[in-house]
C-alpha cells in the first residue's frame, strides 16, 4: 500500500469482514434486491486515513484508477458508501441521494417545519413526525420530507414519558455547515 | 493617452492606474463604457443538475419558493434569476443536488468541451468543482473524469460539491497539475480552467480593481504556461483542449494560446459560440497567431455575464 504525506488516504480492496460490515450498513436502510442493484458491477475499494472509508467504483473508473494507483492514491473517487465505525457502515449524504420513497420502508416523515429544523441539524420531537415506522425505537431511520425526498437519517428514541423523539444523526444541511 | 484621463478614471471608478491605462489601450473608446459595466449587477444563473431533477420542475419549485427564473438561451437546463437577490444556497432544493449556482460563462467552457459519456477527461484545475460537476453532468456519470486540483482547503469543498452534486465518475487528486505528465495519462478532453488574477470577477469583489498588480499577470501567465504545455502532453491526437481564464488580461489569454501554438502541438478550432467578442489579435502592439481570433471574450458591458476567456483548441499529429 503506498504511503506519503502527500496523500490523505490510502486505498486497499474491501476484505470479507469490511463487506460483511458494508451490507449491514446499508440494510438499515436499503433491502438487499437494491444492494445487489447498487453493487452491481462495481468494485468496492476502503480508503485508510483517521477513517475507513467505503468507495464504488464503475468498470471504467477503476480502469483509470489502476492506471494512476502507482502514483498518487486518488482524494476522492467514484461512490462514497460512508465510513466504517466499529462494527458497521455509516452511509454516506451521498447514499441519502440514491434513495427515495420507493426505495425504502425503513422511514419518518417531517412536516414542513420539520423539515426545516432537521436540515439544520436539529432533532426532532414527535410533533415534526408525521409518519414513523413501526417497531423502529432505537434504530436508524432514513428522514424525508413530504415529497419523498431523502433529507438525512436518525435514530428513534422513546422518551421517559413514552413520547418519541428523532435524534438526528445526519442530515443535507451538513453541506453548508461543514461541507465547503 | 493623457495621464490625466487615467487619474480621473481610475479615480472615478476605484482602479489602480495602470490598469485604466491598459484597459484604454485595449478598448479605446469603449473602454468607459466597459468600466461602468464593472460596475453593474450581473443576475446569478444557476445550473439544473439533470442526474437530479428536469429542469422544468426545477423551475417550478424554485418559482413556488418566490424566485423569478427565466431559461438561459442556449442552455435549456440553466436558469438566470430576473429579480432579487435570495439566499441561492440555502434551500432544500440546493441541499439536495438539483442546482449548482454557476456563472454563465464557466458553463459556456464546458459546453465548448463538450464531454461524452464514453471519454477520459481531465479537468487540471478543477476545485471547487462548478465545471468537474458540470462536466459530469455532460457525461451523464458514465466514462472517467480525473479532476485535479493543488490546493488542500478546495478539495474539501470540490469533494463536498461532488457528493451534494451525486457526481459518481469522478477520481479526483489533490497534486500540482504539472506533474500529469508522469502518469502516462492520455485524455480524449482536458479542461484548464487556468488559476488566473481574476480581472473578470470585478462586478462580483469590487476589490479586485485594486488588488492586482502587473507582477500578478506575469506570475499567473509563468504559471499558465507551465499548465498549457502540461494540458497539450496529457491529450491525445485529435483530442480538445479548452482554456479558460476569468481574466481580460491578453498575457494570460491570448498569449498564453500563442506560445502553446509555438511549443505544442495544438491548433485553435471554433468554439461554435455564436456570441462574445473574438481573441485580441494584437494586444499592445505583440502580434498572436491569427487564429486566436477564434477564441471568445466575454464582458460583463456587452454579455452581461462575468469576465471570461475560452479558446478550443485541437492536438494534431506531432
Ligand atoms: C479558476 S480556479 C478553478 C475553478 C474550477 N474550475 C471551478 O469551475 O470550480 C483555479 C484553480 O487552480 C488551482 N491551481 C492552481 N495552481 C495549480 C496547479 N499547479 N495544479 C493544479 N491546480 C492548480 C487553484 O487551487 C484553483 O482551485
Amino acid at each position: 500500500m503506498q504511503t506519503g504525506k502527500d496523500h490523505r488516504l490510502t486505498f486497499d480492496s474491501a476484505s470479507p469482514l469490511d463487506l460483511k460490515k458494508i451490507i449491514e450498513g446499508l440494510e438499515q436502510f436499503i433491502d438487499s434486491e437494491d444492494i445487489e442493484l447498487l453493487l452491481k458491477d462495481k468494485h468496492i475499494l476502503i480508503g485508510h486515513g483517521r477513517r475507513l472509508e467505503v468507495y464504488l467504483l464503475s468498470k471504467s473508473l477503476w480502469s483509470l484508477y489502476k492506471s494512476l494507483r502507482e502514483w498518487r492514491h486518488p482524494y476522492f473517487i467514484g461512490i462514497f458508501l460512508g465510513e466504517i465505525r466499529g462494527k458497521i457502515l455509516k452511509p454516506s449524504l451521498h447514499i441519502c441521494h440514491r434513495l427515495s420513497a420507493e426505495t425504502v420502508d425503513n422511514a419518518v416523515v417531517a412536516t414542513p417545519k420539520g423539515e426545516q429544523q432537521f436540515l439544520y441539524g436539529k432533532n426532532l420531537e414527535s410533533n415534526h413526525l408525521l409518519k414513523l415506522p413501526k417497531d423502529n425505537v432505537n434504530s436508524e431511520v432514513l428522514v424525508m420530507n413530504q415529497r419523498g425526498e431523502v433529507l438525512g437519517y436518525g435514530i428513534l428514541e422513546k422518551e421517559s414519558r413514552g413520547k418519541i423523539k428523532l435524534r438526528n444523526r445526519k442530515d443535507l444541511g451538513w453541506y453548508l455547515r461543514r461541507g465547503g | 493617452m493623457s495621464g490625466k484621463r487615467v487619474q480621473r478614471l481610475a479615480r472615478r471608478f476605484g482602479y489602480l492606474e495602470y490598469m485604466i491605462e491598459r484597459y484604454l489601450t485595449l478598448f479605446g473608446e469603449e473602454a468607459e463604457a466597459f468600466l461602468e459595466g464593472n460596475d453593474r449587477h450581473i443576475p446569478k444563473t444557476i445550473r439544473c443538475n439533470t442526474l437530479a431533477i428536469e429542469p422544468q420542475l426545477l423551475g417550478k419549485r424554485l418559482e413556488m419558493k418566490g424566485f423569478d427564473l427565466e431559461v438561459v438561451q442556449g442552455i435549456d437546463y440553466a436558469f438566470r434569476m430576473t429579480s432579487g437577490e435570495f439566499p441561492l444556497g440555502a434551500t432544500t432544493e440546493y441541499l439536495l443536488g438539483y442546482y449548482f449556482v454557476q456563472s454563465q460563462a464557466s458553463m459556456w467552457a464546458v459546453e465548448v468541451l463538450n464531454p461524452k459519456g464514453s471519454e477520459v477527461v481531465v479537468d487540471m484545475c478543477a476545485a471547487p468543482g462548478g465545471k468537474t460537476t458540470h462536466i459530469a453532468q455532460l457525461m451523464e456519470n458514465s466514462g472517467a473524469l480525473l479532476a485535479t486540483d493543488i490546493s488542500r482547503k478546495r478539495m474539501r469543498g470540490l469533494r463536498s460539491n461532488l457528493s451534494r452534486m451525486r457526481v459518481e465518475n469522478v477520481l479526483a487528486l489533490r497534486v500540482d497539475a504539472a506533474h500529469l505528465p508522469e502518469t502516462g495519462i492520455q485524455a480524449d478532453k482536458v479542461l484548464l480552467d487556468a488559476p488566473c488574477t481574476g480581472e473578470g470577477l470585478i462586478p462580483l469583489q469590487p476589490e479586485r480593481k485594486r488588488s492586482r498588480t502587473l507582477k500578478d499577470v506575469e506570475t499567473m501567465a509563468a504559471v499558465q504556461r507551465k499548465l498549457i504545455v502540461v494540458a497539450s502532453k496529457i491529450l491525445k491526437e485529435d483530442g480538445t483542449l479548452v482554456y479558460s481564464t476569468c481574466s481580460f488580461a491578453p498575457e494570460e489569454n491570448e498569449e498564453i494560446v500563442n506560445f502553446a501554438l509555438q511549443n505544442c502541438p495544438l491548433r485553435v478550432v471554433d468554439t461554435g459560440l455564436v456570441f462574445g467578442d473574438p481573441g485580441i489579435r494584437a494586444p499592445f502592439g505583440r502580434v498572436m497567431d491569427d487564429s486566436v481570433l477564434n477564441a471568445r471574450r466575454f464582458y460583463p458591458y456587452k454579455h452581461k455575464m462575468e469576465g471570461f476567456f475560452i479558446c478550443k483548441l485541437e492536438k494534431i499529429t506531432a
